[in-house]
């Protein structure tokens, strides 16, 4: 071996004893990097959470563990019988999850199994009441014709009215009575009646959207054509503008829109855009890049911005979601997951391709019993092998648990694991190259 | 410092572990950084920089605080040519590395400032030891 001081001498006996330790240096040195290099390959991801500090620190990398289905944050006691949730979200390719807790004080306690289904988060909102057509949305069944406003379907008294209000016989959507059940029926919309709010315009190559009848503008044509067809706007000439006056709000894109402007791609959400934090944060999120619209920042400018839209956040109000077994649609808002009943309802509130879930996924659990930890009977712990759920679509993992007495739980540790195998060795190979490829070749 | 509770051949053995280490550190650094260069955060979200760098300037201090007590005096040596040649191409492959999101042309122009500015350095130093 190479000699960095070689004019140095050592003595017969020194030079021996040196050469000895310098072997253990290197091969401890060896070791470390072989260390590094399985960490590096075979990542953990480690996730916890504890109640002894506030539940927004750094140190918490985990979102506050909550009661029930009800979302309502928990300080760390459990009464017998109640259930506490908590979630972590990681991308696919890991092969089990040890879960552990430390309690506050040693207990007899032996949890019931400790469960984890595998979705998203938005997606175990609880369901809302069905939700019909959007706003706007022009609708005919067998001959009547109708327009939704305020939520109401009201319908147009006849063929003439429709004509003379300027509507187009082709933006009326064909649907069935079955899409009717879910708006509730407003007035008839008579002759001599105003424009019924939600009426659009295209009034000198500007759309408009009527509300509380006065017209609200469009911030660009695209954000009128992400949410209507262009046969939906009545034609009409600037003197229209002087009937109905203007409203200093505006029609952006509709929520959850993903956008892309300079670098960064954002979810929009209640006039806020989110800058989504990686690729691969937008991939786990079950977004797709077609999704993608790009938009310039003159309609950027009419957003605030909000936080970084990292792994640990859940969907924004307005994503859509498409149970993949049974084609069910579901709206996100207001931490509920509302049903869009039909395809033609779903259609109103998106053009965009859903985020696609599994109702399979999401009634699936897996299960495992905790045990006391040897070396501290405070802390329970089991660990749960993940291979059933891989096929589920979803990143975010869902946990429960039910302890059979009143306890107070002081940290939970989630700990995701990747066994040394050779096709985790492979998979890590394959994100390798695509992330220098994504680096060096794509802009 | 050490003189009267440490032998000086064991010093000079110390001495000797350090450059070892120091050696090591080093590999591991040029390696950590062409790794975190290629793919970004492969290598720090295990271990920061901050700390290999740490461990590096802690040996750096404990050769010269070990080889004062120990008197050694080692004599100025020619700068290895291989060992500055293949620093240099590595030190420019890294600055092309992280210019590779701006203009091609600035680029470029970065790169030749950071060249002459590294070889008006080192001309200076040598300049100075002569």
């Amino acid at each position: 071996m190479f000699d960095f001081s070689k004019e140095i001498e050592l003595g017969k006996k020194d030079y021996s004893f040196y050469q000895k330790i310098r072997i253990i240096l290197y091969l401890s040195a060896f070791l470390a990097m072989a260390y590094l290099s399985y960490l590096v390959v075979f990542p953990h991801k480690y996730f916890s959470f504890s109640f002894l500090i506030d539940a927004n620190s750094p140190k918490n990398n985990m979102s506050e563990p909550y009661l029930a289905e009800s979302n309502v944050s928990s300080p760390g006691k459990l009464s017998s019988g109640e259930k506490l949730f908590f979630d972590a979200s990681v991308p696919n390719g890991y092969t089990s999850v040890k879960v552990r807790f430390k309690l506050k004080e040693k207990t007899t306690s032996i949890f019931l199994p400790i469960e984890v289904r595998k979705s998203y988060k938005a997606f175990t909102y609880k369901t809302g009441q069905p939700l019909g057509f959007k706003d706007g949305s022009l609708l005919e069944n067998k001959n009547d014709s109708f327009i939704v406003s305020n939520g109401q379907l009201k319908k147009f008294s006849s063929a003439r009215i429709i004509e003379g209000l300027g509507y187009q016989k082709n933006s009326f959507l064909k649907i069935s009575e079955d899409d009717l059940k879910y708006n509730p029926r407003g007035e008839d919309i008579l002759a001599g009646s105003p424009y019924p709010d939600a009426t659009l315009f295209h009034i000198d190559d500007t759309y408009y959207f009527l509300r509380n009848q006065k017209l609200e503008k469009f911030i660009s044509d695209q954000a009128f054509f992400l949410q209507y067809e262009e046969s939906q706007a009545i034609e009409k000439n600037s003197e229209f503008l002087e009937k109905y006056p203007l409203s200093e709000n505006w029609v952006g894109f509709p929520n959850g829109t993903l956008v892309s402007n300079r670098d960064s791609v954002n979810v929009i959400s209640q006039n806020i855009f989110f800058p989504i934090d990686s690729p691969e944060t937008f991939l786990s999120k079950g977004f797709a890049w077609e999704n993608v619209v790009p938009a310039g920042d003159d309609e950027m400018s009419f957003y605030e911005k909000g936080y970084l839209f990292n792994f640990k956040k859940t969907h924004l109000d307005g994503t859509i979601f498409k149970e993949i077994e049974e084609s069910n649609y579901f709206l996100i808002k207001g931490e509920e997951k509302i049903p869009l009943p039909t395809e033609n309802i779903a259609r109103s509130w998106s053009k965009k391709n859903p985020v696609l879930a599994s109702k399979k996924g999401f009634e699936t659990k897996l299960a495992c019993n905790s045990e006391k930890s040897f070396f501290n009977p405070k802390i329970s712990e089991c660990e749960i092998p993940l291979k059933n759920l891989e096929s589920f679509p979803g990143f975010s993992y869902q946990f429960n648990i039910t302890s059979d007495q009143d306890i107070d739980i002081d940290l939970i540790d989630v700990d995701y694991k990747k066994t040394v195998s050779w096709k985790n060795f492979k998979d890590f190979g394959k994100t390798i190259i695509s992330q220098i490829i994504l680096n060096y070749v794509q802009k | 410092m050490f003189k009267n509770k440490i032998s000086v051949e064991k010093l000079i053995i110390l001495y000797k572990l350090l450059l070892d280490s120091l050696f090591i550190l080093s590999v591991f650094f040029i390696l950590a950084i062409f790794s975190e260069g290629l793919v970004p955060r492969i290598i720090s979200a295990h271990i920061s920089f901050f700390k290999i760098a740490f461990l590096i300037f802690l040996n750096l201090i404990a050769i010269y605080i070990i080889g004062k007590s120990a008197k050694i005096k080692i004599e100025n040596q020619k700068p290895n040519k291989k060992t500055a040649i293949f620093l240099a191409v590595f030190g420019a492959m890294l600055v092309f590395n992280s210019l590779l999101k701006l203009k091609i042309s600035l680029g470029i122009f970065i790169l030749f400032l950071s060249v002459v500015s590294g070889y008006l350095v080192y001309k200076n130093i040598l300049e100075q030891e002569k």
